[in-house]
């Protein structure tokens, strides 16, 4: 009997950790790809600022709860000081969303990005 | 060398400019040489200084600084709902437009900016009068604009529309206008150019923020006075910001709250309403409105003593109660008979560029029938004429009682606007195919037998 209640909290707490992990698992997150061969400085998107991103790198997820009344649904940034802008698909809800920077073409100052989940 | 003299030049137009000021319609009701003129004019605005790329280079230089510099910097874009003094979103681009149409309009003065209303015209279809290569299509591959016609997301819908326009408090409805879908989807739609904030290099941005402003004088007339800015000046427009040589003047955002200050009015199913308007020539010595359909002018329309105004149409002018020429004013109504008014003299080294050459003035010929549009049903009494199927998909049959050696068929939308218009002779029943891309709803169909209705009947696309 002392066995069975033991093993019994023991379920409960199992559950209670699966839980605050899929509930983790559920919230909006996204984060930026560099494939570019360019350093993307003063990054913001969907008004989030994302640290400075090498060629190749990839930044951490960060959770947003998008708001299209308060975040710019833009993805912003300056290379070797010129400030690129560019309207964005909005983030899949609950789902973790990888916007990878592909291509910069600085002559028509143009940035190329698509959205990977 | 050459850049040069076409700076020299461009600076001598908008020297010598003279006249216009601007009735503003749906694309649609642009004449073929209207649409030739405006298409000619955004290939000459590349020219000289270049204000294609200037303004589109100012867009992006300040559409939105909050990510970077010191925080203090004025910009253009996403100012709301956390900076309502910096918000300056229709303003700004109401002088945009306002900068783009008058050095057209020093090329040719009966050029104004038309609209695309993209919650109702939504056809990718490079053969549809909006993306032909004849109109806005061509400067996609002429200008490496790479679009990528609704391949990136989805265009305002009509409900949308009525949505944001219930709206009543103007920050709110600024926001919302900014950042929904009525403005944001068509940059995003069209691709290329147009999601980036160099948006301003394509021309169809001049057609959507005309749309864009369109709505901000419906929404303003029905919100008397509820438009208010914080801010009293506006980046590029605060007196020392200089383009080709020329400074551009200091705009307070809440001076142009009314279109009425800077001479410009929405026209709408064939019908440009002038009234409440007191010319002055501020921004022309001579203020010109030109419209292919009625020009109604009225209600406190007033051409004081010493100032000078003229009214053209092809189709109709009227002066109704109200209209006020004040003696010492010079004022020309004046019906674009000869058909010649509407091309100017393409600017050259031994040419004025309002100098206009003669050419034939393409106009709908629909406009000529007094009985244009009327959602009413009607069957005369003396001819039988079948319908079938109605609702239809593809098309419709018009069966008549007998063979008639003339008749025409109209179809129109609910608006009024005439989307089909077919003259037949000598026949009796007739299939009218092609309507598969109509969207669904009701429809007029109009059937004329010399020169009088004998049917009007409402059918459905399903």
């Amino acid at each position: 009997m002392f066995i069975v209640r033991y093993l019994m909290i023991g379920v409960l707490f199992i559950l209670i950790v699966v839980n605050i992990i899929e509930n983790q698992d559920l919230k909006t997150k996204i984060r930026l790809a560099n494939s570019t061969g360019f350093e993307l400085s003063n990054i913001s998107l969907f008004s989030i600022k994302f640290e400075n991103l090498n060629p190749g790198d990839t930044s951490g997820y960060k959770e947003i709860n998008y708001d299209y009344l308060k975040d710019d649904p833009l993805i912003y940034t300056t290379i070797n000081h010129i400030i690129l802008g560019l309207y964005v698909e909005i983030p899949k809800e609950n789902k973790k969303n990888t916007f990878i920077v592909d291509s910069v073409n600085m002559e028509n100052k143009r940035l190329y990005v698509r959205l990977s989940q | 060398m050459l850049r040069s003299l076409l700076t020299i030049l461009v600076l001598l137009m908008v020297l010598n400019q003279s006249e216009a000021q601007s009735i503003r319609k749906s694309y649609h009701e642009m004449s073929a040489s209207e649409r030739d003129a405006l298409v000619g004019a955004f290939h000459q605005m590349r020219l000289g200084g270049d204000l294609i790329n200037d303004l589109a280079q100012f867009h992006s230089d300040f559409f939105n600084l909050d990510g970077v510099g010191d925080g203090t910097q004025l910009d253009i874009h996403f100012n709301l709902p956390d900076e309502p003094q910096r918000q300056i979103f229709f303003p700004w681009h109401r002088m945009q437009i306002f900068e783009m149409e008058q050095a057209m309009q020093v090329i040719n003065p009966n050029i104004s900016m038309p609209w695309w209303d993209s919650s109702v015209d939504q056809s990718t279809d490079p053969n549809s009068l909006l993306w032909s290569a004849s109109f806005m299509g061509q400067f996609d591959q002429a200008w490496q604009l790479n679009r990528n016609l609704g391949g990136s997301g989805p265009l305002p819908t009509p409900t949308d529309v009525i949505n944001l326009q219930a709206i009543s408090d103007f920050l709110v409805y600024s926001n919302q206008m900014e950042r929904g879908p009525v403005h944001r989807g068509a940059h995003v739609w069209v691709g290329g150019a147009m999601p980036t904030t160099l948006s301003p290099r394509d021309p169809i941005f001049y057609l959507h923020h005309t749309n864009i402003d369109r709505l901000w004088a419906v929404w303003e007339d029905a919100n008397p006075g509820g438009s208010s800015h914080i801010i009293t000046s506006m980046i590029r427009y605060d007196g020392t910001y200089v383009f080709d040589g020329v400074t551009l003047p200091l705009v307070d955002p809440d001076d142009i709250v009314n279109t009425r200050a800077l001479g410009v009015f929405y026209a709408n199913n064939q019908l440009a309403q002038l009234s409440d308007y007191t010319v002055s020539n501020t921004h022309k010595p001579l203020e010109n409105f030109y419209y292919q359909f009625l020009i109604e002018a009225g209600n406190d329309f007033i051409v004081p003593s010493g100032t000078n105004c003229k009214l053209e149409s092809v189709n109709e002018i009227r002066l109704i109660p109200g209209f006020i020429a004040e003696s010492g004013a010079s004022f020309i109504a004046k019906i674009d008979a000869d058909n010649n008014v509407n091309t100017a003299g393409k600017p050259g080294p031994n040419t004025s560029p309002l100098v206009r050459v003669e050419r034939p003035f393409e106009y709908d010929e629909a406009i000529l029938y007094k009985d244009a549009y009327d959602p009413r049903e009607f069957v005369s009494g003396n001819i039988d004429i079948n319908l079938y199927p109605n609702p239809f998909l593809e098309s419709i049959v018009v069966d008549m009682d007998k063979v008639y050696s003339e008749f025409k068929i109209s179809l129109f939308d609910m608006s009024g606007r005439r989307l089909l218009l077919k003259s037949f002779e000598r026949q009796k029943t007739i299939d009218l195919t092609g309507l598969q891309t109509l969207a669904k709803g009701i429809y007029v169909l109009e059937v004329m037998v010399n020169g009088e209705v004998v049917l009007r009947k409402k059918i459905i696309k399903e």
